[in-house]
C-alpha cells in the first residue's frame, strides 16, 4: 500500500492536492480539491461541471508541460504521480488540432 | 482541404490579443508567468522541451497577433539571445519532434523559413498546408492558449529528440 504523500504547497489541508483545470479555447481555469485516491477521469469531468462547459468527444486532456494524459484517464492522482507521469497537478482541456511532421 | 491564406488585420489583432490575454491573466502578471510582451502585438513565452533522459532544454516561443483573432498567432521558435531567427545561423534554437501525428518543427520549410506546422499557427494557412476540416482555426473558439498548448504537445519525452543541427 502506498504512504500518504506529504503534504506540499498548494494541497488540500486533509486529503490530497489542489488540481487546476484550464479549459483552453475557453480561456477559463477552475481550482479542485482532490483526493490522491480520485480518478483522473472523475476529476475531469468534475471541472466540466464547475466550468460549465461540455464535454465534447474530441476533447483531450494534456498536462501543463504537454504531456498527453488520455492513456492514464484510469489511474488514480496517487497511481499517477507514483508513475511519474504527471509532473504538477495542473491540466489542460484542449481540443483536436492539424498539422504534419513530414 | 488546403488551408487557405490568412489575411493581415493589425487593429483587429492588437485589440484582441489585449483582451485574450487579459482574460487568462486572470489578475495574475506577465512576470509570474515568466512570458515578457515586447509590444502591443507580440508575445514571448519560454518553453521546456524534456528529452526521455529528463534532461530540459530550454526555447523561446515568439507569438505575433497581427492576423488575429480571425487566424491563429503567428509562431516561431527564436534565438532567446537576439530575440529573432536567421535561417542557418539559429537552427539550434528549433525543436526537433519525431512521432507526432498533429505537429511538425521545421526549420527551414521548403526554403522558406521556420515552419511550426499547426493547425493553430498562422504559416500553417501561409503554406496552404492540407488541414482536415476539424482542425481548421475557428475564431472564437480557439485562442493564443490553444497555439501555445499545441506546441508544447511536441516538447515532451514522447516526441522531443534535441535541438536541430544542420
Amino acid at each position: 500500500m502506498n504512504e500518504p504523500h506529504k503534504q506540499q504547497e498548494g494541497q488540500g489541508k486533509e486529503h490530497g492536492p489542489q488540481v487546476t483545470f484550464e479549459h483552453v479555447n475557453s480561456l477559463a481555469k477552475v481550482k479542485l480539491a482532490a483526493d490522491w485516491d480520485s480518478l483522473i477521469s472523475a476529476l475531469w469531468e468534475a471541472a466540466y461541471s464547475e466550468l460549465g462547459e461540455p464535454h465534447r468527444p474530441d476533447d483531450r486532456l494534456q498536462g501543463a508541460d504537454g504531456s498527453d494524459l488520455m492513456g492514464y484517464l484510469g489511474l488514480t492522482l496517487r497511481q499517477a504521480q507514483d508513475q511519474k507521469i504527471l509532473h504538477g497537478h495542473h491540466f489542460q482541456i484542449v481540443g483536436p488540432t492539424g498539422g504534419a511532421s513530414a | 482541404m488546403n488551408a487557405t491564406p490568412p489575411i493581415q488585420d493589425v487593429h483587429a489583432g492588437r485589440q484582441a490579443f489585449a483582451r485574450d490575454l487579459e482574460r487568462y491573466l486572470d489578475g495574475r502578471s506577465l512576470t509570474e508567468l515568466g512570458w515578457d510582451r515586447p509590444d502591443d502585438l507580440t508575445l514571448l513565452v519560454p518553453l521546456f522541451a524534456i528529452l526521455p533522459s529528463g534532461e530540459r532544454d530550454l526555447y523561446l516561443l515568439k507569438l505575433v497577433f497581427d492576423y488575429y483573432p480571425a487566424h491563429p498567432p503567428r509562431a516561431k521558435f527564436i534565438n532567446p539571445l537576439t530575440r529573432d531567427y536567421q535561417v542557418g545561423l539559429d537552427i539550434m534554437w528549433v525543436p526537433r519532434g519525431e512521432g507526432m501525428s498533429d505537429l511538425g518543427f521545421h526549420a527551414n520549410y521548403n526554403n522558406g523559413g521556420q515552419l511550426i506546422c499547426s493547425s493553430m499557427t498562422a504559416e500553417f494557412y501561409e503554406v496552404q498546408h492540407h488541414v482536415e476540416p476539424g482542425h481548421v482555426w475557428v475564431p472564437g473558439k480557439h485562442n493564443f492558449l490553444s497555439t501555445i498548448a499545441a506546441i508544447r504537445r511536441g516538447l515532451v519525452p514522447a516526441h522531443y529528440r534535441g535541438r536541430t543541427s544542420a
